[in-house]
């Protein structure tokens, strides 16, 4: 994968696989401790303890036809990059998954099209709550983008959340969002 | 909440294009997300198509997921599903592919033979 948004959404992806109806998304870049960290929680079927410990290991998958390298991908990077990939699930509870990653790394891959990644991912069943957030060398939150498709789908009346207009406009919600956080930092 | 006169006028219009959906009319077109489809740039095929359709003022589309095809080679994958004519798989999509089968296929009902991975009878 040549960003991290790409491996972002390959999660989102298994998400929605796994029946979640609510899905948080946390990134915070902490210039500080130079790490990127992205939290991915989701309230699917979850994974048991026998699959859980497996999950890591190339072209382990539940579906058919599924290559089942996205996880090991990411851990393959983290472990690269002197970070770590967290996996944390239960059965009928849900799953996390935790990536920190050191962002000055010659081999971390650039964080990429975040907006593609989350546009990409809406749909009539899921409410995403994602947020990303950006400190400061003290700590400090210098920027902060965020969407809760909640809030857009109370003024939908029943139009579907993946209406190719509403994919779109959201996606200039977290441009326009984006370059707000952008003109902070400067 | 940024621009709700934007959202409510996308609501009035997409509204009238669900109409249409509900009469029959409604394409489906089906991007394969999976870890290989990603990876070969389904998300960007994505974008193009959303972004061609709205262009083009045809909100009656549907823009659906799934996942991996068994083609990772062929990724990104894009099935049209026109009701009432049989669907077309198309293979090694890219933005611009992409853009060229809603103008040529969906638009003008022209399939782009070039592109076409297998045509499942309806």
């Amino acid at each position: 994968m040549k960003e991290l948004a790409e491996h972002l959404l390959d999660i989102l992806q298994n998400c929605l696989f796994a029946g979640a109806s609510r899905v948080t998304i946390n990134l915070v870049e902490d210039v500080a401790t130079d790490q990127l960290t992205m939290e991915i929680k989701d309230n699917g079927c979850g994974m048991d303890e026998q699959l859980l410990a497996k999950v890591l290991d190339p072209f382990v998958t539940t579906r058919n036809k599924k290559t089942g390298l996205g996880l090991p991908l990411l851990a393959q990077t983290a472990q690269l990059c002197n970070g770590s990939l967290v996996l944390a699930s239960k059965v009928g509870e849900g799953t996390e998954v935790t990536l920190k990653i050191q962002q000055s790394h010659w081999d971390c891959p650039p964080l990429g099209n975040v907006i593609d990644t989350i546009t990409s991912c809406l749909n009539e069943q899921t409410h995403l709550v994602f947020m990303h957030k950006c400190l400061d060398s003290t700590g400090s939150v210098v920027g902060v983008v965020s969407l809760d498709t909640d809030d857009i789908k109370a003024h939908l009346e029943g139009i579907p959340m993946n209406h190719p207009e509403v994919l779109l406009f959201v996606r200039r919600m977290l441009e326009q969002e984006y370059e707000e956080m952008e003109g902070r930092e400067r | 909440m940024k621009s709700l006169d934007e959202l409510k006028a996308i609501r009035e219009r997409a509204q009238q294009a669900l109409k249409m959906r509900e009469s029959g009319d409604g394409v489906v077109v089906q991007v394969a997300m999976g870890t290989c489809g990603i990876a070969a740039g389904a998300r960007g095929v994505m974008m193009a198509l959303l972004d061609e359709l709205v262009l083009r003022k045809r909100s009656d589309v549907f823009v659906t997921q799934t996942g991996c095809a068994g083609l990772c080679e062929k990724e990104p994958i894009v099935t049209v599903k026109v009701p009432g004519k049989s669907d077309v798989v198309y293979g090694g999509v890219t933005d611009q592919k992409a853009r060229d089968i809603v103008g040529s296929h969906i638009i003008n009902g022209q399939i782009v033979s070039d592109y076409v991975l297998n045509i499942k009878e309806a």
